[in-house]
């Protein structure tokens, strides 16, 4: 090579090189953002799973509700009243109130005493608050620093509360003579710790007057908020939103306090499990003889929402997982365990308990179960049978594995041609037309209802079964089922005329050669038929299903709607699969059964189908799949009744699946929390799906594979 | 062989699969500019050589690898692999031409490598193809699908899309085993014709295509063991008319294999 | 002399033509049914006005006073697709591309089967998280006058998600049906394992990918319930909330879908057809689009 020729080659392999540069980097950057790509896709996807999960968790170990029987009073006094003086009553209320006037029941054994509080072993314990509407200054402010220190805590333990853990010293010297008054409202909890207080201070401020006033910790909030009053009283934490309205309001933790159970005095018993007393109060338990006690209808007595006293009982007791929490924290396994317990138990209930109407989404979703299995049964009796029917014939008899029926194909005589257009040219003028008036619309529907029915008489007298005058009867029959029924009695009074009409061309001898230009054209109408309608989208099928089977066939919201509906709508996927799965089967098992002796159809149901049925079933899984998952299609055919069927064959009840349920409980009932459970029931009975899905696939491409 | 002589040198070389070792210590010196024919009774590991040198081994995860292997002095691992690849191309048992028109198959890897020019371009498919003895065939309807074409012709296709990088070497595996007499025919007088500017390395089941075709042969040997050796490297003409190893004779005269 | 077995096998294959040709029945159904249901309202009110008319507005007892304006919700219906897929598609295909030439063994096995369970996931469920958590989301995101959460972007977005498994499944199906010699073709030529992705294997891929999309447009479209949780049910025609014009995805509107679904039920006379009207338009729509789709998937597969 000359001096130039090495020149230009050098030349090109510089380029070469840094071509190869810039191809390196963009791969690297490709590969970058596709990387980047997939993992935006993939934490999306595992969020929404994992929002479910936690959302779904949420409600199963969480608050259970309180029974609606429940007598609630206003305070931690009446409380104490109530539960003294009637007979079989049980309530909740603050150490502060633990006298001699109630029986006081141990919780898991342990007694609600200041000392369990502090090393743990009694559970349900809440903090007190003070809170004033501002920074506090001056009585107000001495005040509570005496309330936080030590002097101010021997008090909050010589009135039965628990102390903070605090080192502060009060120093008495920065009190000043005060004056005025100072006005204090809130949780009953609270008040008699703060009358004690106020005691005190009275003797060291005579001219200081304290006007303090039990009503609720929310109340109490909202006051100090407001500035309505100096302290506001609370039993409870400061939710959020309160936070965020009342800016400017502090809030002082001063003591811890625990939530005894205390019984009428005559009960007894000494101790109830956690999960009992949830039982009670949930209304899961109602007899004292189901715990041990004599027999007794249990009053439960319990306060209203705004309490402070009630939200801590609400979180510890009516709930699980702060006590599996508590008892991680404190290495005690057996509140651990019994929480879990009673949380499998709730999901348990949730399960078989009907669900209640009206607002809060109360009780379980177990009739939503059984609507939704009774809908599959029916659905699938009516869809499989006539899809796997549709694909043996597709695949066996008019298709790949059949041949033709061995008539020669003779081509028709011209005038059949005319009959055809013309019937066609008919059809078009009367539909258009028909679309200003109902009588075309009848008429040209029924031509093209007679164009099907000469295809399937064409059709079977190739196969040999009717004769002219069986078709004849048949067109009579069915004119007259048209009489006993007249949600039908338009479309089989077409049908009937019709069948009359070719039973006449029958005996002319004019079907055959029909035969021969329909034969081979109806598996591709087929197919295309069945295309057509796996790419309808879900909404058309209730539409369709609301005219023709609740409307127009008179069966209204009902199972047997539904179920027809849902027959349509799986349809597509039941022949599909089938018809994959038996294509599948070797040609060899058929040629084998047949030359036996067997016949085409013996084969089919004792040789081929076995061979298929695991792509079958693959089939009729994705079918239940789709059952189960669809909403809009049952909504308008099956209604959304709360009430189920009342049994499998009540084909003409309405109900409600567990789709329809969510969709009521976050539409009607705005209960997120119910239909979080339910979005979990739901995911689990599609992952189930799922794994029998590919469970059947697998047997069935291992056969493909491997076996077969 | 001169140093200058050698394009490729195998030192030491074994491979492994996982735990099982493939090939086993092989050492082999490839001439350039010359036609290499690797034979040897199946499963010895013939194709799996031939994929050392460029590298497509590489794909397979649980592939592992001892001793060097070297293109005029450099270590091909050490090497872009990509760039490698241009430089060393190949053709594979089964014509595999891209889903895309004759055209583009062949104007596939210049494209690639940054070319836009059309000029150009259309000057390399030219030369390529006619490099493969495809032109004539071919030069009235380049926009047809190159799966249009015959398996002989698919094959030159393959042969003139490599050749359109320009590499220096081309390995073949079994490149006419899925091919008519014919076609066959074709490719070993193409094989000739290319080893005037390519160095080639042609994987083979054939021997007499083997002795028809090529300057060098090497015969792997594999037993029970299923771990393939090289048994003898020579001159084509010594290794199939007096073999030094009795293996190699044995196989040559149809003993076995 | 016929033996029962045979004469068996007759009636058999009578009962198993029926059942093929019941699929035909039903479409034929279908479609007879929609039409004539809505026939009354095109009647009535006349299909332009149905169709272009801006302003839904069904009083039961005051036909004259009644509005059937379908136009908003073509709109919506539009523009919530639209948005699905301008966010669903290119994540969706390059999550395929992804999981099918990149990915590690270790992330695929657990990624697809996370996939193909959400692919399974009911609309409502969807739904239900767009209305828990995306909405209040959106509404304190954006603090708008007139933005509650409820809106075209919060449907864009819960639709994405919904199609997502689905273009990814199939897009990832079709990607790893190619047949390796590509790749190795390509790998032997000297291009990277980017260009033979790009180069060869998508190109290979195309109209198995092209379907994916299809699918994706059709659920998309015809996707009811989650809708009605989250777009908000307004019947006003949609409009940006401020002077801003991308504040028209914060605005609230109705599918197509919905309007049917959530008057079906309860709807009697002109009212009920202009329902049914309604589904045929969404189902002419939905023709038109898998058509297309379907023409230029056949264009493209000649190519190849």
């Amino acid at each position: 090579m000359n001096a130039t020729g090495e020149i230009a080659v050098r030349k090109t392999q510089e380029q070469v090189k840094a071509n190869l540069q810039k191809r390196h980097l963009i791969e690297k950057v490709a590969f970058g953002v596709l990387w980047l790509n997939a993992g935006a896709v993939i934490l999306v996807l595992f969020f929404v799973i994992f929002y479910l999960l936690i959302q779904g968790g949420k409600f199963f170990v969480g608050e259970e509700n309180l029974l609606e029987e429940a007598v609630l009073v206003e305070s931690n006094e009446e409380v104490r009243d109530e539960v003294a003086t009637t007979p079989y009553a049980i309530g909740y209320l603050s150490f502060g109130y633990l006298d001699g006037a109630t029986k006081t029941i141990k919780l898991n054994g342990v007694e609600p005493t200041i000392s369990n509080v502090e090393s743990d072993a009694y559970p349900v314990v809440r903090t007190l608050y003070l809170l004033t509407p501002a920074k506090p200054e001056g009585e107000v402010k001495v005040l509570l620093d005496y309330i936080q220190s030590i002097s101010g805590q021997e008090i909050v333990v010589e009135q039965g509360y628990v102390p903070l853990k605090t080192t502060e010293v009060f120093d008495s010297a920065a009190a000043v003579n005060f004056t005025g008054v100072v006005t204090v409202s809130g949780s009953t909890t609270v008040q008699p710790l703060m009358e004690k207080f106020a005691e005190i201070f009275a003797v060291e401020h005579p001219d200081l007057a304290f006007i303090i006033e039990g009503s609720e910790s929310t109340a109490g909030i909202k006051a100090a908020g407001q500035a309505k009053i100096d302290i506001g009283m609370s039993s409870r934490d400061i939710k959020d939103h309160e936070i965020r309205r009342y800016e400017d309001m502090q809030v002082f933790p001063i003591a811890y306090d625990g939530i005894a159970i205390v019984a009428h005095p005559d009960i007894p018993l000494d101790t109830l499990s956690v999960n009992q007393v949830r039982d009670i109060f949930t209304g899961n338990i109602t007899n004292w003889a189901e715990v041990g006690g004599p027999d007794g209808d249990i009053v439960v007595i319990s306060r209203d929402t705004a309490s402070g006293t009630w939200d801590g009982f609400e979180k510890w007791i009516l709930s699980k997982n702060l006590l599996i929490s508590k008892g991680f924290e404190t290495g005690n396994f057996r509140l651990v365990f019994q929480n879990v317990w009673a949380s499998v138990k709730f999901v348990w209930r949730f399960l078989v308990s009907k669900p209640l109407p009206g607002m809060g989404g109360l009780g379980g979703i177990s009739t939503t179960i059984t609507t939704t299995i009774y809908l599959v049964f029916w659905t699938l009796l009516i869809a499989t049978p006539l899809g796997v029917g549709a694909a043996i014939y597709l695949v066996e008899y008019a298709g790949e594995m059949g041949g033709q029926s061995g008539e020669e194909v003779r081509a028709p005589s011209w005038w059949w041609y005319v009959v055809i257009a013309g019937a066609v040219l008919l059809f078009i003028i009367l539909v258009v037309g028909g679309l200003l008036g109902k009588l075309g619309l009848v008429v040209g529907g029924g031509i093209i209802f007679a164009l099907f029915a000469f295809l399937l008489i064409g059709v079977l007298y190739g196969e040999g079964v009717p004769r002219w005058w069986v078709i004849v009867i048949l067109g009579v029959v069915v004119l007259g089922v048209g009489r006993f029924l007249p949600s039908v009695c338009m479309v089989s009074d077409v049908a009937g005329v019709v069948f009359v009409l070719a039973g006449g061309l029958h005996f002319a001898g004019l079907l055959h050669p029909m035969v021969n230009i329909v034969g081979p054209n109806v598996v591709p109408v087929v197919r295309f038929a069945v295309e057509t309608l796996a790419g309808v989208p879900s909404i058309i099928f209730g539409l369709f299903g609301f005219a023709l089977f609740v409307t127009a066939m008179h069966l209204q919201l009902s199972m047997i709607s539904g179920a027809l509906a849902g027959a349509c709508l799986i349809l597509p996927t039941i022949i599909r699969t089938t018809e994959e799965a038996l294509l599948t089967v070797p040609l060899s098992y058929r040629e084998g059964s047949l030359a036996l002796g067997a016949t085409k159809w013996q084969t089919n149901w004792q040789v081929v189908l076995p061979a298929a049925l695991p792509g079958i079933v693959t089939g009729v899984i994705l079918g239940v799949g789709r059952i189960v998952s669809e909403t809009a299609v049952f909504y308008v055919t099956l209604g959304g009744s709360i009430h189920p069927p009342s049994s499998l064959f009540a084909l003409g009840e309405q109900g409600r699946t567990m789709v329809l349920h969510l969709y009521s409980l976050m539409m009607d009932a705005n209960a997120p929390d119910p239909a979080m459970g339910t979005a979990i029931v739901l995911i689990v009975t599609i992952i189930f799906i799922n794994l029998g899905i590919n469970y059947f696939s697998s047997r069935l491409s291992r056969r493909l594979s491997g076996k077969a | 062989m001169t140093a200058s002589e050698i394009k490729l040198e195998v030192k030491d070389y074994s491979l492994y699969y996982g735990s099982f070792k493939a090939l086993d210590t092989v050492n082999v010196q490839i001439p350039a500019k010359q036609v290499t024919a690797i034979i040897g009774p199946s499963g010895c590991g013939k194709s799996t050589f031939l994929r050392t040198f460029n590298r497509m081994n590489d794909l397979i995860p649980v592939v592992r690898t001892e001793g060097n292997v070297m293109m005029e002095g450099n270590n091909i691992f050490s090497m872009d692999v990509v760039d490698l690849r241009r430089r060393i191309g190949m053709v594979f048992q089964r014509p595999n031409p891209f889903p895309k028109s004759i055209y583009d198959n062949v104007a596939y890897g210049p494209r690639m490598n940054g070319l836009c020019d059309k000029a150009r371009l259309n000057e390399i498919v030219e030369r390529s193809l006619r490099g493969a003895v495809l032109w004539d065939e071919v030069k009235d309807d380049l926009g047809k699908s190159g799966l249009a074409l015959s398996g002989g012709q698919q094959q030159r296709l393959c042969i003139a899309r490599a050749l359109a990088v320009e590499p220096d070497v081309i390995l073949m595996d079994e490149p006419a085993s899925a091919l008519d007499p014919i076609a066959t025919l074709h490719i070993e007088e193409l094989i000739r014709t290319l080893k005037k500017d390519y160095t080639i390395v042609i994987v083979t089941h054939n021997m007499q295509q083997a002795a028809r075709v090529s300057d060098y042969t090497a015969f792997f040997y594999t037993d029970e063991s299923r771990t393939g050796i090289l048994v003898e490297f020579d001159k084509t003409k010594k290794i199939f008319t007096n073999p030094e190893d009795k293996r190699t004779e044995d196989y040559i005269t149809g003993r076995f294999g | 002399m016929k033996r029962s077995a045979d004469i068996a096998d007759r009636f058999v294959r009578f009962f198993l033509l029926i059942s093929a040709l019941l699929s035909i029945i039903i479409v034929f159904l279908i479609a007879a049914y929609t039409f004539k249901e809505s026939e009354l309202a095109f009647e009535e009110v006349g299909v332009f006005k149905i169709v272009f008319g801006q302003k839904w507005h069904p009083i039961p007892d005051d036909p004259a006073a009644s509005f059937y304006g379908i136009w908003g919700m073509v709109y919506a219906s539009v523009i919530v697709t639209l948005g699905a897929i301008i966010l669903g598609v290119p994540f969706g295909v390059g999550c395929a591309i992804f999981l099918a030439e990149i990915a590690p063994e270790s992330i695929h096995k657990i990624v697809r089967p996370a996939v193909e369970l959400l692919a399974g996931i009911p609309s409502v469920v969807y739904g239900l998280v767009g209305m828990v958590w995306l909405v209040p989301l959106i509404r304190t995101l954006v603090p708008i006058p007139g933005n509650q959460g409820f809106g075209f972007l919060a449907s864009s977005i819960v639709l994405a998600v919904m199609i997502l498994p689905t273009i990814v499944n199939i897009a990832e199906d079709a990607i790893r049906a190619v047949p390796d010699y590509y790749r190795e073709g390509s790998l032997a030529l000297g291009s990277t394992k980017w260009q033979t992705i790009v180069r060869v294997v998508i190109p290979a891929a195309r109209s198995g990918i092209v379907a994916a999309i299809i699918l994706g447009i059709g659920r998309a479209l015809g996707e009811t319930m989650a809708m009605v949780m989250v777009i908000g049910n307004s019947t006003e025609f949609p409009a940006p909330l401020t002077n801003n014009p991308l504040t028209l995805f914060l605005s609230r509107g109705r599918t197509l879908t919905g309007n049917v679904v959530m008057g079906l039920n309860y709807a009697a006379g002109v009212h009920r057809s202009a329902l049914f009207a309604t589904g045929v338009v969404l189902f002419v729509m939905i023709m038109v689009v898998n058509s297309l789709a379907r023409i230029v998937v056949r264009r493209w597969s000649a190519q190849g």
